[in-house]
């Protein structure tokens, strides 16, 4: 199946007064159409970047040292000012964690719907019809009084009300691509539980790609098909959801598996990787992980591991692994 | 189940709103209502687990306990004595060196232009005399029992990361070998790596000093791995009450079923009990309906529900719920 977007060989680095800050570097994947491809780390990993490189929303300090990210074989980082607002919105749509910081606090939720509507018709609606389509947007994200909220402030509203109302927003614009970066991280988990099922209706009813955004495997559990498992901004081990849980393979992968509590975890003490996250302004020579795997030796002191190919879609970056 | 070290009793904080409605006597009409009406024993050298989500209360009831902040209604009872009554600032020093506090956000709880040295010493220089040396060797042996090593003394908090700022954290609250440590939501805002090394000391504290804790969470497994006996709170009244593995096996309450049928698990295809809480009811603490206060979010509320209030009662040996239905 074709692809809907292949993000290939991308590399993002800053410059600060300490050294050139590796956020990305060289990071591939491609997202299928209708499919949920999760990328999942740690923080400073580099998801939320990666996420903000396909939007173009990186700050000014952002170089794009090189890659390509190609949405329906049109390389976005090539883009100008102009041809990316035509996407936006209207290719590729993102709900970011914030739901307050999405939405504009001195507008009414009535008035920022008309804004979207007017994105998606490109022409002016009259109030009624904006109240009217409104309603039965929010409706579609199971708001059960949207006369009321329509009238309201985001302030007004909880998170999971607010994001709901993001998703609603998507739900009217109906891009292609819907990037969800910790779309529920701020929220309860009782909210957080709605929340994911109507994302993922998304994904099953109005045929919408996704790329979600998580530290949380959980929330990728319920959602992902595909997912990638990033460590000091590369991706380390990649596959379908089910493979990476049943079989890790990548040393850091294991060991997030393992660092999570279980019910099973009750009596004794977890198992920990030792260390921390490398500088990324002074990363090693070879291998990112090495100075905390278990199975290390020379070889991943001294070159970067690999990309090896584990069959069934399962790609795996280490030197100690075998392919098939 | 032993001698309580903590009493809460009939416990009620309310936040008046400084703006807004008043009558005409200039009293406030809306009040934020965190706590109302928590009683609750902590007994010597168990770890009592708090869960409940966003704006149930539990932070404040947390802050109310150590009497940072006094409690509109109700008494805390610290080995059997009321710590509102206590008039002496000296006793008050004596007492505030037993109980201790281990805060959520690591950045927030240390001053960023102190250096480790300046905050371990700080409980110190409180409530003890010691001499240089002894101090020195007493802050290095502190940080050597979270991980840390003695050339960390010289730098700013500042400087480390997340974990290692909620180890020194921790190590604060233990310096002056407290009896009991509220630890609100200590491992919330770090990384899953980093979460379980500290979930692991705090394990291997509880193990080695016996110390009794009162544990935040609104995250059901790490509450799990602490806990002796879990509270579940909802809008400032205790709903569930029971010894951990019980509560796991046999939830009682509406609430407690919404919490663990919402918790997500590592496998999609694993299915919990059908999530039955009703998701999109604006809840507010100013508002709070008359009656039980999970009423308006419950699957089950009947009509009585909104004018009887219920009580915790004893379901199964130890296990208490406040239900009218359960």
């Amino acid at each position: 199946m074709e692809p809907l977007l292949q993000v290939q060989h991308l590399k993002i680095y800053y410059s600060t007064a300490y050294g050139v800050f590796k956020a990305i570097d060289d990071v591939s994947f491609t997202l299928k159409k209708e499919e949920t491809f999760c990328l999942i780390g740690e923080s400073g990993c580099g998801k939320s970047t990666t996420a903000l490189s396909i939007m173009r929303m990186l700050g000014d300090h952002a170089r794009i040292e090189g890659g390509r990210i190609l949405l329906e074989n049109v390389d976005l980082l090539q883009l100008g000012k102009k041809e990316l607002k035509q996407i936006w919105g209207k290719k590729i749509f993102i709900i970011f964690q914030d739901p307050m910081t999405s939405l504009n606090p001195v507008m009414k939720i009535s008035n920022q719907i008309r804004e979207v509507l007017i994105r998606k018709e490109n022409k002016p609606l009259r109030k009624r019809e904006v109240m009217e389509r409104g309603m039965e947007l929010l409706k579609q994200v199971d708001i059960s009084d949207p006369k009321r909220v329509m009238d309201q402030f985001p302030h007004q509203l909880s998170g999971g009300m607010k994001q709901r109302v993001m998703i609603a927003m998507g739900v009217c614009l109906n891009p292609s691509l819907l990037i969800l970066d910790e779309p529920t991280t701020a929220l309860d988990s009782t909210i957080q539980f709605k929340i994911i099922e109507l994302i993922r209706n998304l994904k099953t009813e109005r045929k919408m790609s996704q790329i979600l955004i998580t530290h949380d495997f959980g929330v990728a559990a319920k959602l992902s098909d595909r997912i990638a498992v990033m460590y000091a901004g590369k991706i380390v081990e990649q596959g379908r959801y089910l493979v990476l849980l049943k079989e890790p393979v990548h040393p850091y992968t294991q060991g997030l598996f393992k660092s999570i509590v279980k019910p099973e975890s009750k009596s004794a003490y977890l198992e920990t990787m030792p260390g921390t996250l490398p500088n990324l302004s002074q990363l090693p020579k070879g291998c990112y992980f090495e100075s905390r795997c278990k199975i290390s030796k020379s070889i991943c002191r001294e070159h970067e591991p690999p990309l090896r190919d584990l069959g069934n879609e399962h790609l795996v970056a280490c030197h100690q692994i075998d392919s098939e | 189940m032993g001698i309580p070290l903590v009493e809460i009793i009939n416990i009620k904080k309310h936040y008046p709103l400084t703006s807004g409605f008043v009558d005409r006597f200039g009293r406030n009409l809306q009040t934020v209502k965190a706590l109302n009406g928590i009683n609750l024993a902590i007994y010597k050298g168990e770890t009592l687990g708090l869960v409940g989500e966003s704006g149930c209360g539990k932070s404040t009831l947390g802050r109310v306990i150590l009497h940072l902040e006094k409690p509109t209604e109700g008494s805390i009872l610290f080995e059997g004595k009321a710590i509102g009554e206590i008039k002496k600032r000296s006793e008050m020093k004596k007492l505030r060196k037993k109980m201790q506090m281990v805060f959520q956000n690591p950045a927030s709880s240390l001053d960023p232009r102190m250096t480790v040295r300046q905050i371990l010493a700080e409980p110190f220089e409180i409530h003890c005399r010691l001499t240089r040396k002894e101090l020195e060797n007493r802050i290095v042996s502190l940080l050597e029992m979270v991980g840390l090593s003695a050339s960390d003394i010289r730098k700013y908090s500042g400087d480390f990361s997340d974990g290692q700022k909620q180890r020194i954290a921790l190590v604060r609250a233990l310096s002056l070998e407290p009896e009991f440590i509220v630890a609100d939501e200590p491992v919330s805002a770090l990384d899953v790596s980093v979460q379980a090394q500290i979930l692991n000391l705090i394990k291997r504290i509880q193990r080695e000093m016996h110390l009794t804790m009162l544990f935040i969470s609104h995250d059901l497994h790490v509450v799990r791995f602490l806990s002796d006996r879990i509270a579940v709170i909802y809008l400032g009244k205790i709903v569930e009450l029971s010894p951990t593995e019980e509560l796991y096996e046999n939830y009682y309450h509406p609430y407690s079923e919404g919490l663990f049928s919402s918790a997500l698990d590592l496998n999609p295809e694993i299915n919990f009990n059908k999530f039955r809480v009703k998701a999109d009811v604006p809840v507010s603490q100013i508002h709070i309906p008359s009656g039980c206060v999970f009423q308006q979010r419950c699957p089950e509320a009947k009509g009585s529900c909104s004018q009887n209030s219920p009580e915790l009662k004893e379901v199964s040996k130890d296990h208490f719920v406040a239900c009218l239905w359960r």
